[in-house]
C-alpha cells in the first residue's frame, strides 16, 4: 500500500512538472525542464525577486548549495535545494 | 511659521548627503516605500524618536531635544555585498562629521552605532543602519526655532 502510494505521488509529480514546465535548466550534464518562478519580493524594504525553480528531484540528483546553473540564457548559483518529499525539488537561484 | 525643527534637520541631511560617491542622488528621507533597485545603492534617512528635558521654571518651557535619526545605507548586490554596505558608511559618517547646517546653525550628529541586515534574494541585498543623535534646544511654543 505505501508503494502504491509512493508511485501514485512520483506519477503526480512528473505529470504536473511535464504540464507546467516554462523553463529548461541546465546543470553540467543535465538538462531538466521545470517551473521557474521570479516572484515579487520586498527584503529590508528593498523590491527584488525571489527566483525559484521547481523539477523532479530524480532528474537532478545529488544537485547541491554552490551549483552553477543556467536557466535560458540566465547564469545562477544554487542558494539552496529544497526537497518536498513528494518527488519535486526547488532550487533557490540567486542571479551570478 | 518655518517648518519643525524635525523636517529641517531632516532636509539639512538630506542636502548634506546628496552627492556621496557611491549613493549620489539617491537619499530619501522615506521609510515607507520601498526601494526599486534603481534607487540602488542608496540611503535611506528618518527620525526614530527624540528625548526631551525642560531646562527652565517659567514658561514657556525651554526644551533641551536629543532627537535620534537613522541613516541606512541600502544596497543589491550579488556579491560584495558588506563592502559596498561599510564604503557606503565611511561616506556617511565622513560627511556628517562635519555637521549640518539648519536656520544657519551648525549642528554635530553624534554617531551612536550601527547594525547589519542582509538576506538572501535574486540578488542578495542588505542594509547597514547606522544612528547618530542631535541636539539643540527650543522653546515649547516654537518648536520651529533653533535657540
Amino acid at each position: 500500500m505505501t508503494l502504491r502510494a509512493a508511485l501514485l505521488e512520483t506519477e503526480s509529480a512528473r505529470r504536473v512538472t511535464a504540464a507546467l514546465a516554462n523553463a529548461t535548466l541546465t546543470w553540467g550534464a543535465y538538462s531538466i525542464n521545470g517551473v521557474l518562478d521570479r516572484d515579487y519580493a520586498d527584503r529590508l524594504g528593498l523590491v527584488t525577486r525571489e527566483t525559484r525553480f521547481t523539477a523532479l528531484a530524480s532528474a537532478l540528483p545529488a544537485i547541491a548549495q554552490g551549483a552553477s546553473v543556467t536557466v535560458g540564457a540566465t547564469a545562477y548559483t544554487v542558494r539552496n535545494v529544497e526537497p518536498d518529499n513528494t518527488g519535486l525539488v526547488a532550487l533557490v537561484l540567486e542571479a551570478a | 511659521m518655518a517648518d519643525h525643527l524635525h523636517k529641517q534637520i531632516r532636509a539639512a541631511l538630506v542636502t548634506k548627503l546628496t552627492g556621496l560617491a557611491t549613493s549620489g542622488a539617491r537619499v530619501y528621507a522615506n521609510r515607507l516605500y520601498p526601494l526599486d533597485s534603481a534607487n540602488l545603492p542608496g540611503l535611506r534617512l528618518y527620525a526614530d524618536s527624540e528625548e526631551a528635558e525642560v531646562l527652565t521654571v517659567h514658561g514657556p518651557a525651554i526644551h533641551k531635544r536629543t532627537l535620534a535619526v537613522a541613516v541606512e545605507a541600502c544596497a543589491l548586490a550579488a556579491s560584495g555585498l558588506d563592502d559596498t554596505l561599510d564604503l557606503m558608511s565611511k561616506e556617511v559618517e565622513t560627511a556628517l562629521a562635519g555637521g549640518i547646517t539648519v536656520s544657519a546653525r551648525t549642528l554635530t550628529p553624534t554617531y551612536t552605532g550601527m547594525s547589519y541586515q542582509d538576506e538572501a534574494a535574486d540578488k542578495p541585498v542588505g542594509v547597514k543602519r547606522m544612528t547618530f543623535t542631535l541636539e539643540f534646544e527650543a522653546a515649547a511654543n516654537a518648536p520651529d526655532t533653533l535657540i
